[in-house]
């Protein structure tokens, strides 16, 4: 895995450190990267965004965050079929609407393609356990140190909603992100008062109009609702360039949202499980029938971390970058 | 957590906003308690959004409950096949199937692999209803874009649209499955028009070209038990595939099917070559990048993508000489284009 990150970032610095990760450095705003040959071959690629500006962004902010997704996206959905995950590290845009504990690290991830099979002949084969959330789950609140899968994202600007294929979920809670635009304190942390959206028609590729769960006579069985000012950003960008099936939004919750930009040792190493988690998904697609898998991360700890797959063969030890590249 | 018949489970169903207050959203909640529920506002915009990968969703598909604002009824193509009855038409109470057979024409036709289901089933049959007080009886095919039978524990279509067929009599109302759901029709009494149709093919030919869909000794046995029950039941050899050893297969297939099934009260008989209509083919090789079937030699003529002229004679002409064995040759259709 090859990390690349603004120069200089303290969040890249600690990630990389407990990751045990090479750093690739570069500018974002820059048409080529500095050391762009190591993005070009990386495996997979985790990308630490520039750090957000307090408050509210502008349009503009908005349209450079925009920009660097497009290159970023377009670059690597062009080059390989490689996992490509995102962290984003700004403080919240608008901490009045912001849930306790959502000042957070938060993954996105461009997946590659899930495989072309058949559901009946496949899914036995799929690592770990059905990609489903426990009904407990579902009607749990989000707490700070919580990782969460998103299964959609709200750009309520935009009057937009985006939802990333569940092809495969490695047994994260799922949750509902609203992405940006404006909102309640209600409409975080809890479904059952979640409020209705401003509802535009879709316009974005790969968007439908947004709609709260407030018209739901089941909000027990819709995930809890999250505040990511970012989500919105990476999803308007993904969808443009990727398919559903090869995207994936993940919510880490801060246990110290002290500090805005460093994640502390702990955080970092629940990025690196959730990293370890998403590439599991991304290697999904490439299990054949009766095959196993283990991959496993080093935390910040020094243990190892590891999602192990389905037991029908003998396991082989594999590192996320060698799941990458199976075919 | 509940499965379908094909073993198919679950994982999510997206509801639309306005099919919240339906009985069959309600109907499916209760039946799939695992499933996440999430809330969308326009299910064809979700449905139809560009970009996505039909057989990536096909791996874990998932259920889109819509309330349908109509057109209920279409017009049935040639491709629907009456059997010599007029004026076709169908209805689409779900769109997609829990079927992913490889050949199926629903990979061009839909952007996505999730099955789209409309929960206002009720309004599908007012407007059957209406058609049929103004012109009265027609032909129509209730499972053109899906598979209904193999969907019938979780929503009984079937049942409902055979109940209607009773109360409209000059109607002929067709059901086309690969299921051996049958036992979901067990308590209903036969109705006089309607008809079941099992398409079949060889095991070899089953196993590897329509997953997810039940083996041909089972779709066997689910004919002969709807068979012994009373109901019509018409059989289907479409499409037929020129694989190695086709002739032996599809002959051997022939002679098991009757074997099993007594041929006299077998109605008709259709059978057909693969064949595919438009650009669907394009996008389905898109799809299917590792598919020698898709990527084969096929030639296009008049929009028309399918075998040779001279194979598709040889197979009309083998599959005839064998179904010729068991059944009276004016109950036998061949069906192209």
């Amino acid at each position: 895995m090859t990390i690349v990150s603004v120069p200089g970032h303290d969040a890249a610095r600690v990630i990389c450190r407990v990751l045990k990760l090479r750093r690739v450095t570069g500018s974002w705003k820059s048409p080529t990267f500095a050391d762009s040959q190591h993005f070009a071959t990386a495996d997979t690629v985790l990308f630490v965004n520039e750090q957000t500006p307090r408050g509210r962004r502008s349009a503009a902010q908005r349209c450079t965050t925009d920009i660097l997704w497009a290159y970023m996206l377009g670059r690597a959905a062009s080059v390989s079929r490689r996992p490509l995950i995102g962290v984003y590290l700004g403080p919240a845009q608008n901490a009045s609407f912001t849930p306790p504990g959502s000042r957070s690290p938060t993954l996105h991830a461009a997946l590659p393609a899930a495989p072309a099979t058949s559901a009946g002949s496949r899914s036995g084969a799929l690592p770990s356990s059905p990609p489903t959330s426990a009904q407990s789950d579902i009607a749990a609140t989000p707490t700070a140190g919580s990782l969460w899968l998103a299964n959609r994202v709200e750009d309520r600007q935009a009057g937009q909603c985006y939802y990333p294929d569940m092809l495969v979920n490695p047994g994260l809670r799922e949750v509902g992100v609203i992405g940006s635009g404006p909102g309640t304190e209600a409409d975080a942390i809890s479904s059952a008062t979640g409020t209705k959206a401003a509802g535009r028609e879709s316009s974005g590729p790969g968007a439908t109009s947004a709609i709260s769960v407030s018209a739901m006579p089941i909000p027990d069985r819709t995930a809890p609702l999250l505040v990511d000012p970012q989500a919105a950003a990476f999803c308007r960008t993904a969808f443009a360039f990727l398919p559903p099936n090869r995207i994936a939004c993940c919510e880490l919750l801060a246990s110290t949202p002290a500090d805005e930009t460093a994640p502390t040792e702990q955080q970092a190493e629940m990025l690196a499980r959730l990293a370890a988690e998403l590439a599991l998904i991304a290697v999904a697609g490439t299990l054949q029938a009766n095959e196993s898998i283990e991959i496993s991360v080093q935390g910040g700890s020094g243990r190892a971390e590891s999602c192990a797959g389905s037991a029908r063969a003998p396991r082989r030890s594999r590192s996320p970058v060698q799941q990458g590249r199976r075919e | 957590m509940i499965e379908t018949p094909t073993g198919h489970h679950f994982t999510h169903i997206y509801v639309e906003e306005a099919a919240a207050p339906f009985p069959d959203t309600d109907r499916i909640l209760r039946l799939l308690p695992q499933a996440t529920v999430v809330p969308i506002s326009d299910a064809r915009a979700l449905f139809n959004r560009r970009n996505q990968h039909f057989q990536a969703q096909k791996s874990n598909p998932k259920l889109i409950l819509s309330v349908d604002h109509g057109p209920y009824l279409y017009r049935g193509s040639e491709r629907v096949q009456s059997f010599g009855d007029h004026q076709v038409y169908y209805v689409a109470p779900i769109r997609n199937c829990v079927y992913n057979c490889e050949y199926c024409f629903l990979q061009g036709m839909h952007a996505s692999g999730d099955l789209l289901v409309t929960v206002n089933n009720q309004d599908m049959m007012q407007a059957a209803s209406s058609l049929y007080r103004d012109r009265g009886g027609y032909f129509l095919s209730i499972s053109y874009l899906t598979d209904l039978m193999a969907f019938e524990s979780l929503l009984p279509f079937c049942r409902r649209w055979i109940e209607f067929a009773r109360e409209h009599p000059e109607l002929l109302l067709e059901i086309r499955t690969k299921s051996d759901n049958v036992q979901a029709l067990r308590d209903l009494a036969p109705v006089a028009n309607v008809v079941l149709v099992w398409s079949l093919s060889p095991e070899s030919v089953s196993r590897k070209h329509e997953r997810g869909a039940a083996s041909f000794r089972n779709r066997l046995l689910a004919a002969r038990t709807a068979q012994q029950a009373g109901w019509r039941l018409r059989l289907c050899f479409d499409p037929v595939l020129r694989v190695p050893g086709w002739k032996d297969l599809y002959h051997d297939c022939i002679s098991e099917t009757f074997r099993r099934l007594n041929g006299e009260a077998v109605e008709q008989v259709s059978f057909g070559v693969f064949r595919l209509h438009g650009d669907f083919l394009d996008r389905m090789r898109k799809l299917y990048s590792q598919s020698p079937l898709l990527h084969a030699d096929w030639q296009r003529r008049d929009h028309l993508t399918t075998y040779r002229e001279e194979e598709i004679e040889e197979v009309r002409h083998a599959v005839q000489t064998s179904l010729y064995r068991h059944l009276d040759p004016s109950k036998i259709t061949f069906v192209h284009g």
